[in-house]
């Protein structure tokens, strides 16, 4: 597979002489200016932006970090997963259930969102030791159905199809009831989720991943136990789409099973794949692509629709499908690096320029 | 394959491109002289058919009010969005109403969706509501105090179909089986229906639910034929054809039990399906089933219109078209009567218009005086279907209160 | 115990529907390793290429069939060539998500071309229901358990008998030896992805014949994962000793747990299969272990 491509890798040009050079970020006034920057326009989006983009901004984040999670799981450890909405889903309704039934405020229920779709993780990656690749990725599917069922069924703790409705959260008297005003609250997370999945693949664990994904006999002579960072990947892709599933219910102030179905684990693997496979950066352009699209798709075919908003509608759901699915194998087909390995080519040629690389 | 790495990436760059340029932020005032309402329709998905119809409806009353001038002068701008039955997608459309043409009035696409978008409605958006759902929860001033009903609950067309078992029923205690889809649609009624079938003394045989889509029906149909009922109430179906198919199968299983439905499942369209096994399956009207040569104002130009667009139309239009309809009309009433008390066409003024809202005349569309103070129109109407006539429905009660 | 009998005889007959869908993953898996998330849309392609032949160009349902099947082999063919070829050696992933990813090509293409209302294809097995003693089964099901009994046992008879069918085996069981003795495995591949469509087509048409027909159709494809993975994903006896289990498995859940539990009880046995016999009943043994 691909050399991992990440948010500030080593650059064109630089030759690291030691470890602690390769593993460096941040190393240049540039970069940090860079990111400065780019905090700074997070920071101001939200006033010069309308509602709806708020609201799309919003959503973005939250598909991000949960992508992020996937992207560990399955781009950087090589564990196909074919059910984290599932995982979406318990963290939204642990967070749910926290703030419903328990009184929680938002700031121990969201990491309790995350922590209990980690242990869920867990759970489900114990198959890992016995299986692996097409028939772990089935177990995956069949575990995010058995999901769907209890969250249907066992209606004493997720009140069945009805599911629940959280109240907003509140932040020193401060009721986040808006999309503006939750923004404060998914964006920071998102940006620290980012950079914590940054960093995790400067240390030890996130390479032992690498490792198990590139050949896991390799890994385990070279001393990595398997069967624990296999599992630990699985908590932490979980604890990823746990956190975000526990934003959503904060921002859809809803939840019911069927915002966890399996469209919705197909969504993000196809956000990781347009994105780029073990990258952080891939995961958010992915993820940001995937909720972009839809918006275009829709100014594109009403535009061609004109009056018809019948012709239209129902054009757009399989116009959708269709773009998606074209998506996926196109840059399977052409790109499978993803969007991040054409900005990597973009930035080396910048940086290299006027030489040709 | 002709497509290079260099056109696919573009492609790519194009759509990037396409990205940061084409999201629609732009926010427009809305013009005085119209007023604006908008829905959430389920276009694609489980319920298309019925959303196709519903939306027919809608838009054939909003540019029927338009023809006549409007309301009270004002024209009505009708926006429409898919939803394809999932609650986020109606939360996303409903947002960008709200972002752009901000609509006063908004039809939702279900269940999920008032849930989820009336807590930020009731604090932030305040428009007047309507929607597909029947929930027996919904109405409720407190949490959902913008939705209003265009006709009684899921729980109330169940408890009119159990009168109608009680009074029809000769010799012993009746025996009642229930099949729903394995939804939350499906399920709404089931306790209420347990509640007041033991007070009226009918035996509940069987509960099953099934899927909207099914490999095979068969297993539920041998249950059926085990539990042997009088009766078969059908509920939480709505356009999905499948219960057509047990009905089919129970004929030849060569089993004699009544088939009912509740509002969503008594439409022709569908029933035609079954042939002659839904031959006198009873159904529960929430509106007029029948155009053909009425007087009353409503009908008749539900009635010119449909005959305008179809010399074969022969009177009976399907209850979704007539479901669309009257959503509307509950918009523009809201509106007309705003407008008459010479106040602002707020969200919230059209709501307490509609909740002061007595003795309405709908012209024929439902067959009693509505009355909207408890956010729902608890009237409806008893209705068999005839194989024999086209499986044109026919009336077996008079309207009635059902609350 | 009669109840019992009756329950059982619908579901096993029920579970010949379920070989048949599953025949199409089953003869791509063996052939080329390839889980085809794509299948169900394959059947759902079919479906309506037979409505529009049948219904709208108005021939006889035998022609309408026969175009059908050819169709979808030519189908077949075309997305092994121009995909699935490309990706060989790549990671499971890539070639999972391509065989997704074609799926929703496949079902934006059918929602744009034949909208999205539902279609009902003509009654092609006859509805009369079929009586054994006072058990009856219905004529639906009954034709369409014989009718995949009888598709099944002709795949398996020519992977037996005919050259063609053994080079297949030949093919699947090694590519390099394949080559060696001069078996042209890129045209095998491509047959047998065309092979696999065309039994979809069929079984998607038998399919739609009873329910009714929309772009949706392919997603019950998924509900046959069980079936694969009782069988064994590359067995084609399996498919039909895990089609009638898991029929009769159905038949039995729905009847004396309720409704709601037979959709479940399917994923229940993959992940119990999975954990104690991941290959299956009959499926080959080379799982790693690690």
């Amino acid at each position: 597979m691909s050399f991992s491509l990440d948010l500030v890798g080593p650059r064109a040009g630089i030759a690291p002489s030691n470890y602690r050079a390769t593993a460096a970020w941040l190393d240049s006034g540039e970069r940090r200016l860079g990111l400065a920057l780019l905090l700074g326009l997070l920071a101001l989006f939200p006033f010069v932006a309308g509602d709806y983009l708020v609201y799309l901004a919003c959503v973005a984040a939250m598909t991000v970090v949960s992508v992020i999670g996937l992207n560990i799981l399955t781009g950087y450890t090589g564990l196909l997963s074919i059910g984290h909405a599932a995982f979406n889903g318990i963290g939204a309704y642990s967070c749910a259930v926290a703030t419903v039934k328990f009184g929680w405020p938002f700031w121990l229920a969201v990491p309790f969102g995350g922590l209990m779709a980690a242990f869920a993780g867990l759970i489900v990656g114990l198959p890992s030791l016995r299986i692996k690749g097409l028939y772990l990725a089935i177990a995956t599917l069949a575990a995010q159905y058995l999901f769907l069922f209890a969250a249907q069924h066992w209606e004493s703790v997720t009140g069945g199809d009805r599911g629940f409705q959280v109240a907003p959260a509140s932040f020193f008297g401060i009721r986040l009831d808006s999309d503006m005003r939750l923004y404060w609250l998914i964006m920071p997370v998102t940006v620290l989720m980012c950079l914590a999945a940054h960093n995790l693949f400067r240390t030890r664990i996130g390479r032992s991943f690498i490792a198990v994904r590139e050949r896991d006999y390799s890994a385990e002579v070279l001393g990595i136990d398997l069967l624990r960072t296999k599992l630990l990947a699985f908590a932490i892709a979980s604890f990823y789409a746990g956190i975000a599933g526990a934003l959503m219910a904060y921002f859809f102030k809803v939840v019911n099973p069927e915002q966890y179905t399996f469209t919705a684990s197909i969504f993000q693997l196809t956000a990781i794949i347009v994105g780029g496979l073990g990258s952080v950066l891939g995961s958010i352009l992915g993820a940001l692509f995937m909720v972009a699209v839809p918006e275009i798709l829709k100014a594109v075919v009403s535009a061609l629709a004109g009056a018809d908003a019948v012709k239209g509608a129902i054009m757009l759901a399989s116009a959708r499908e269709l773009v998606f699915g074209l998506l996926i194998v196109g840059f399977l087909l052409f790109e499978p690096f993803g969007l991040a390995e054409i900005v990597r080519r973009a930035r080396v040629s910048l940086q290299m320029w006027p030489f040709k690389t | 394959m002709h497509i290079t790495r260099r056109g696919f990436n573009t492609f790519a760059a194009a759509s990037a491109v396409a990205v940061s340029t084409g999201l629609p932020g732009t926010v427009r005032a809305q013009a005085t002289d119209e007023v604006v309402f908008a829905a959430t329709l389920p276009l694609t998905g489980p319920f298309a058919a019925v959303a196709k119809d519903q939306l027919e409806g809608m838009k054939d009353y909003i540019d029927f009010v338009n023809s006549k001038g409007g309301v009270r002068g004002k024209k009505v701008k009708f926006l429409v969005e898919d939803t394809q039955y999932k609650v986020d997608q109606a939360v996303a459309a409903f947002k960008k109403f709200m972002a752009s043409d901000k609509p006063v009035a908004v039809f939702g696409d279900g269940t999920g969706f008032i849930r989820a978008a009336s807590q930020e409605n009731n604090e932030r958006y305040k428009v007047l509501m309507t929607s597909t759902s029947y929930a027996s929860d919904l109405i409720d001033a407190q949490k959902y105090g913008y939705h209003f009903m265009s006709g009684p609950t899921y729980s109330e067309a169940v408890g009119a179909l159990l009168q109608h078992i009680k009074d029809s029923h000769k010799g012993g205690r009746a025996k009642l089986a229930v099949i729903h889809s394995a939804s939350e649609y499906g399920r709404d009624p089931l306790e209420f229906l347990k509640k007041r079938a033991a007070e009226l003394g009918i035996d509940v045989v069987l509960i099953t639910e099934m899927k909207f889509r099914d490999v095979d029906v068969t297993a539920e149909t041998i249950k059926l034929r085990q539990a042997k009922p009088d009766f078969t109430i059908i509920h939480g179906f709505g356009g999905a054809p499948i219960f057509t198919e047990v009905m089919k199968l129970a004929r030849e299983y060569k089993l004699e039990t009544k088939f009912m439905g509740t509002f969503w499942e008594g439409s022709r369209t569908i029933l035609k399906r079954a042939g002659d096994a839904a031959d006198g399956f009873i159904g529960v009207s929430n509106y007029a089933w029948n155009t053909a040569g009425a007087t009353a104002p409503t009908l008749k130009a539900i009635d010119d219109i449909k005959r305008k667009r179809d010399p074969k139309y022969d009177g009976y239009p399907d209850i979704y078209y007539m479901q669309g309809w009257a959503s509307m009309m509950l918009f523009v009433k809201a509106a007309d009567d705003t407008l008459a008390a010479k106040k602002a066409l707020t969200g919230e003024n059209l709501r307490d218009a509609l909740k002061a809202v007595k003795g309405w005349d709908t012209g024929g569309l439902i067959g009693a005086p509505v009355t909207l103070s408890g956010y729902s129109i608890p009237v409806a109407q008893v209705v068999r279907f005839d194989a024999k006539a086209d499986m044109k429905p026919v009336p077996v009660s008079a309207w009635m209160s059902v609350k | 115990m009669n109840l019992f009998i009756e329950y059982s005889m619908v579901g096993i007959a029920s579970g010949g529907m379920y070989a048949l869908m599953a025949l199409g993953f089953v003869l791509v898996f063996k052939g080329t390793g390839v889980f085809n998330f794509a299948q169900g849309e394959l059947m759902m392609l079919g479906a309506y290429i037979f409505l529009s032949v049948n219904q709208l160009a108005g021939l006889h349902w035998s022609i309408a069939l026969l175009a059908t099947v050819l169709f979808a082999l030519l189908t077949g063919v075309l997305i092994e060539r121009t995909v699935l070829r490309a990706l060989a050696g790549q990671p499971l992933l890539s070639i999972v998500m391509a065989t997704v990813g074609l799926g929703l090509v496949l079902k934006g293409a059918a929602g744009l071309i034949w909208g999205q209302e539902q279609r009902t294809l003509p009654e092609l097995v006859p509805r009369k229901p079929i009586f054994i003693g006072d058990i009856l089964i219905p004529g639906a099901v009954f034709w369409s358990f014989v009718i995949s009994m009888a598709v099944i046992a002709a795949c398996l008879l020519y992977f037996r008998f005919t050259r063609g069918g053994v080079t297949m085996r030949a093919a699947a069981s090694s590519q390099v030896n394949a080559y060696a003795v001069g078996i042209n495995v890129p045209v095998i591949s491509a047959l047998t992805w065309g092979l696999a469509a065309a039994a979809g087509g069929f079984a998607g048409v038998l399919l739609a014949a009873i329910n009714n027909l929309t772009p949706h159709l392919g997603d019950l494809a998924l509900s046959v994962l069980a079936v694969l993975i009782v069988g064994g994903l590359d067995s084609l006896a399996g498919v039909i000793v895990g089609g009638l289990i898991i029929g009769w498995l159905q038949s039995m859940t729905g009847a004396y747990l309720g409704g709601q539990y037979r959709e479940i009880m399917p994923f229940i046995v993959v992940l119990a299969v999975l954990l104690v016999r991941p290959h299956g009943l009959f499926g080959r043994k080379e799982i790693e272990r690690i």
